[in-house]
């Protein structure tokens, strides 16, 4: 505790207890780019429509599951908090929506259609190279979201998610359409690392934290 | 002597520091409580990583002192403490924070 010098810092410290250190997070991260890097395969398999379809069904369940799972096995164990005043807060529900938008203008991107941007232009043609713009851009707003998002709440393997998950992105691109790779192996890659990373962080958590019935013997006065 | 007693006066201040909160366990647990609107003493314990008999000797005194108020419930039938700051315990963090940053406004070392 010996680095907390300032209220920024306590609520920071706050955040980071209540939604990261358990691995939860990450794991959920994992499973939702799993189904990006995998989305080629299904989308051939059942068409664009269901598909897409398909894949919010399970963004639901996954966030449902999600907050099931940390009711049962992480507010046990490190308390229960009322509303996260002011800045906190404020932060937090700035960051959420940051990211459920790149989420939701990436699964449009990626699920509706190859052509409603300028996607590795296959509109531009093969005599001067594949142009990745998009992709770019993608990834380094990946990048930059994560790495803010790190930045804010002191969670340095944030930087490393956006760094995977904005390279995996556009070198899933690059393999698709110069190598006809079926599907976004890199990004599965990608996901695959960060549901590792998180069920070490969740096992870790369970190990570090256990369920505590202190307050039945000491807690009353 | 009398040279002393207006240097006394000028530290006065500093002398009439809240001690109650100047204990850094009673820092650390009225500054996570400032910044949510209430939490359980397992979270308190966990977040500042005092030992739950550590914590609960502290909580006592923040109690007595009127600077937060404990909810006592059951929970699942086992009990359990919902701690919250007070608006007097707001005030005298705030109180301590001015005096702190005031006594300590200058020095460079």
């Amino acid at each position: 505790m010996s680095q907390i010098y300032n209220r920024g810092d306590f609520q920071r410290r706050i955040v980071q207890l209540l939604n990261y250190e358990d691995g939860l997070w990450d794991i959920m991260l994992g499973l939702i780019f799993l189904a990006l890097g995998v989305f080629p395969l299904t989308r051939k398999l059942l068409g664009p429509s269901v598909n897409f379809i398909l894949y919010l069904a399970y963004l639901a369940i996954i966030v449902i599951v999600l907050q099931y799972t940390r009711r049962v096995i992480s507010t046990p164990r490190i308390g229960i908090v009322k509303n996260l005043k002011s800045k906190a807060r404020m932060i937090l529900v700035t960051v959420m929506i940051l990211l459920l938008l790149m989420t939701l203008i990436f699964v449009i991107i990626t699920f509706t259609s190859d052509h409603t941007l300028p996607l590795p232009s296959e509109s531009t043609n093969s005599q001067e190279g594949t142009d990745y713009r998009v992709d770019i851009i993608m990834g380094l707003a990946v990048i930059g979201i994560f790495s803010a998002m790190g930045f804010i709440f002191g969670i340095r393997r944030l930087h490393l998610y956006g760094v995977l998950l904005g390279l995996g992105n556009l070198a899933s691109t690059v393999l698709r359409y110069e190598y006809g790779f079926p599907f976004n192996l890199p990004l599965v890659i990608a996901s695959c690392i960060i549901i590792f990373l998180g069920a070490v962080l969740l096992y870790r958590f369970l190990r570090k934290y256990p369920i505590r019935s202190d307050e039945a013997t000491y807690g009353r006065r | 002597m009398a040279g002393d007693e207006p240097q006394g006066d000028a530290f006065r201040p500093l002398t009439d520091i809240d001690r109650l909160i100047h204990e850094p366990a009673r820092l650390m647990i009225l500054s996570f409580l400032e910044a949510v609107d209430s939490a359980d003493y397992v979270f308190l314990m966990r977040v500042s990583g005092l030992t739950w008999g550590n914590l609960s000797s502290h909580m006592t005194k923040l109690e007595e002192a009127g600077y937060v108020t404990v909810k006592k419930e059951f929970l699942n039938k086992k009990p359990h403490s919902m701690a919250q700051l007070t608006l007097q315990g707001k005030q005298a963090l705030e109180a301590y924070r001015l005096v702190m940053k005031k006594a300590l406004e200058g020095y460079s070392l």
